[in-house]
C-alpha cells in the first residue's frame, strides 16, 4: 500500500517535471521552446546599434514595414548559403508584388569581428541583394553579441571546420520591434505571408482607430 | 571498512565529475556527455548508496519501495529524462539544470542500488525491456531526425550520438539477459530446477 502511494508520487513528479520542461508535451527540443515561447508572448527586442553596409546604423524594426530578419555570417558555406536562396526567393518575390513599402529583409551577421561594412556590402552584391528590400547589417560594438544573441534564442556553435553552426530560421519582427513569431527556414512563403497578416492587421487597428 | 573506501572512491569520482574542466571535456560531444559522462554519474550514485552499507534488507524504507517499484520507477524517469533535447541544451546552457542534472542522476544510481536486488526477474524484465526499448528508439529518432534536435550540438554528433545509444539499449538488454542465464534463474524459469526463482539472488546477497 505504501509501495503503491510512493510509486504514484514518483510517477507525478516525474510526469509533472516533463510538463513543465516541455510545455505541456509541446516542446521537446529548445528550437521548438524559443518558437512556442515567442509565439505566445512577444519578445521586445533591446535597442542595439547595427551597422549597415555603407556604415550607417540600421534599425532591427521599421515603422512602417514587417522586418524578416535571419542569422548570418559571411564565410558561412552550408545554411547561410541556403538562406541566402530563401531570401532571395524572398526578395523576388517581394518585389513581383510591389510589396516592397510593406516587408523588408535584412540580414545580421553573428561574426562582427569579420563582417565589417565592407566585407558585408560585398556579400550583399554577391546575393544580388536590393538595399530597398534587403540590407545587411553588422553590430557596431562586437562585446554586445551574447545581447544580440540570447535577445532572438540564438546558439551558435563552432562545426569543427573553421565554420560556425547555429539554429537558422526566419524571425518575424513587427513595426513596433517585436520578435513576434520564428518561421521555418524551408518556408519562405510563409513567413511573407505571417508578415502582411500582420501589416492588414495593423492597418485594420489603425483604420478603425481613423474612423 | 571496505564501504567507507567505496563511498571515498565514489566522492572522489563526483568530485572529477564536477570539475568544470571534466564537465567541459564530456559536454563538448553530444555522444561524450550522454553515454559516457551520465552513466558515470549514475555509476557514481550507485556507488555512494553502497558505501552507505549497502542495500539492507530490514530497512524501514522497503515498506515504500516492494520488490525496488518505487526506486526502479525513480532511476528510469530520471535517466529517460535526460534523453529528451531540450534537457541535454537546459544542462549544457544553464547552471541550475546542470545541477538538476547531477542530482537527479545520482539519486536514480543509488534508487538502481537499493532497488535491484528486492525486484524479482519479472520486475526486472518490465523496468529493463521499457528502459531499453525507449532508448533505442530516442537512439533511432537521433539518427533519422532531418534537423538538428540540440541547439548546442552538430548534427553529425546527433546521429554518432544515437547510434551508439541503439548500442548501449542492445548492450543493456543482453547483459541482463546473459546475467538471467548466469546466474541459473533461466533454468529455474524453464522449469528445470525447483528452487524459486530469484532465490540465488537473496543467497548471495
Amino acid at each position: 500500500m505504501r509501495t503503491l502511494l510512493a510509486v504514484l508520487c514518483v510517477a507525478l513528479a516525474g510526469g509533472s517535471a516533463l510538463v513543465l520542461t516541455t510545455d505541456g508535451l509541446r516542446a521537446f527540443t529548445s528550437e521548438d521552446a524559443r518558437r512556442l515561447e515567442v509565439s505566445e508572448a512577444p519578445v521586445q527586442l533591446s535597442v542595439l546599434e547595427v551597422l549597415g553596409t555603407d556604415g550607417r546604423p540600421v534599425s532591427l524594426s521599421d515603422p512602417d514595414r514587417v522586418t524578416l530578419l535571419d542569422f548570418v555570417y559571411t564565410r558561412c558555406e552550408t545554411v547561410c548559403r541556403a538562406l541566402g536562396s530563401e531570401f532571395q526567393q524572398l526578395q523576388t518575390e517581394i518585389r513581383a508584388r510591389g510589396l516592397q513599402d510593406r516587408v523588408r529583409l535584412l540580414s545580421i551577421s553573428f561574426d562582427p569581428e569579420h563582417d565589417t561594412p565592407a566585407e558585408l556590402a560585398a556579400y550583399a552584391r554577391h546575393q544580388r541583394a536590393d538595399g530597398a528590400v534587403w540590407q545587411f547589417a553588422a553590430l557596431a560594438n562586437s562585446a554586445e553579441l551574447p545581447k544580440l544573441l540570447s535577445n532572438f534564442g540564438i546558439v551558435v556553435i563552432p562545426d569543427g571546420l573553421g565554420g560556425f553552426e547555429h539554429n537558422a530560421a526566419i524571425h518575424v519582427v513587427d513595426q513596433r520591434g517585436r520578435l513576434v513569431r520564428i518561421m521555418d527556414l524551408a518556408n519562405p512563403a510563409a513567413a511573407l505571408a505571417e508578415a502582411l497578416a500582420r501589416i492588414e492587421a495593423d492597418n485594420a487597428t489603425k483604420a478603425r482607430a481613423g474612423s | 571498512m571496505k564501504n567507507r573506501r567505496g563511498a571515498l572512491i565514489a566522492l572522489g569520482l563526483l568530485l572529477f565529475l564536477a570539475m568544470p574542466v571534466v564537465r567541459g571535456w564530456f559536454e563538448s560531444h553530444m555522444t561524450r556527455h550522454m553515454l559516457v559522462q551520465l552513466p558515470l554519474i549514475t555509476a557514481t550514485g550507485w556507488l555512494l548508496a553502497g558505501g552507505r552499507g549497502g542495500p539492507a534488507r530490514a530497512s524501514p524504507l522497503h515498506a515504500w519501495n516492494a520488490y525496488g517499484l518505487t526506486g526502479l520507477l525513480l532511476g528510469v524517469l530520471a535517466t529517460s529524462f535526460w534523453m529528451i533535447p531540450r534537457a541535454i541544451d537546459a544542462a549544457r546552457l544553464l547552471p541550475w539544470a546542470e545541477a538538476a542534472k547531477f542530482g537527479s542522476l545520482l539519486a536514480a544510481g543509488a534508487a538502481f542500488r537499493y532497488s535491484w536486488p528486492l525486484a524479482g526477474r519479472i520486475v526486472q524484465a518490465f523496468f529493463l525491456g521499457n528502459w531499453c526499448w525507449m532508448a533505442a528508439v530516442v537512439g533511432l529518432l537521433y539518427q533519422d531526425a532531418p534537423t538538428r534536435l540540440c541547439a548546442v550540438y552538430l548534427a553529425d554528433e546527433q546521429i554518432n550520438a544515437g547510434f551508439w545509444l541503439v548500442v548501449a539499449a542492445l548492450l543493456a538488454f543482453l547483459a541482463w539477459c546473459f546475467d538471467l542465464w548466469w546466474s541459473g534463474d533461466l533454468r529455474r524459469l524453464l522449469g528445470d530446477d525447483p528452487v524459486p526463482m530469484g532465490a540465488a539472488d537473496h543467497v548471495k546477497s
